[in-house]
């Protein structure tokens, strides 16, 4: 299995961390987070990014590294009362964006999926960079 | 062939005016008068030269168009700083 899909499986299942949610501690906020953590983080953000998640949802996306974004979407099916998840890899690829749908079906999106994955993907940075990391997505420099 | 019988302009009614002399059709021919109304090859070379400064001086009349995947690898590649970079903080702060 290939790093970068162990550590989304990881980060995505992890039974350690999957029901905490993190919060941003008073003081010097960053202080004990791993890169894991900050994930975390970023992801319940991304998570809200395309509206409200239903009460029996659970809903994550996040960048899981230069050249991967996540999605999850995790489930109970009403008729069979069952969890179903799906989880959709985007790869960062210098001809396009490859879909990876449950690590089976590949194709580079085009089009209005393209544009509506850009607009995300420029929300998330914003708002992680101001509400995680508390510094200007512009300058980078920390805001006061 | 119903139509096909040639009216001289004088002997036609409609009055059509040409636009560079002013002449209506029926009008003898006033060299002094055309004259008048046509430009000089001057004029025409003045004016060549006025637009070629114009456009010249004119911005390039394109923009460049960053394509989508190339803008999301980007912010990927932002967000990745972002972090490497609080970590990095984090690990002086520690140090300190």
């Amino acid at each position: 299995m290939p790093n970068v899909l162990k550590k989304a499986l990881s980060l995505l299942t992890g039974v350690d961390t999957a029901d905490v949610v993190l919060k941003l501690p008073k003081g010097r906020p960053f202080k004990q987070l791993t890169e894991r953590d900050l994930i975390k983080l970023e992801s319940e953000i991304g998570g809200a990014l395309f509206g409200p998640i239903p009460a029996d949802h659970r809903r994550e996306f996040f960048c899981l590294d230069e050249k991967t974004w996540i999605w999850y979407e995790e489930y109970i099916d009403i008729e069979t009362g069952k969890t179903k998840s799906h989880t959709v890899r985007y790869e960062v690829h210098e001809n396009g964006i490859l879909k990876a749908h449950d690590g089976a079906q590949y194709s580079f999106i085009e089009g209005e999926e393209l544009q509506n994955l850009y607009l995300a993907v420029q929300t998330y940075y914003e708002q992680i960079a101001r509400d995680v990391y508390k510094r200007d997505p512009v300058t980078k420099r920390k805001l006061i | 062939m119903a139509n096909d019988t040639y009216i001289p302009p004088s002997m036609s009614n409609t009055g059509r005016e040409q636009e560079s002399t002013q002449f209506r059709d029926g009008d003898e021919f006033d060299l002094h008068k055309a004259s008048n109304h046509i430009a000089s090859f001057e004029v025409v070379r003045l004016a060549r030269q006025a637009a070629e400064v114009a456009i010249s001086s004119q911005p390039p009349n394109y923009e460049v168009v960053i394509p989508f995947h190339e803008r999301i690898g980007a912010y990927s590649q932002s967000t990745v700083d972002l972090r490497k970079s609080e970590l990095e903080d984090n690990l002086f702060s520690e140090a300190s």
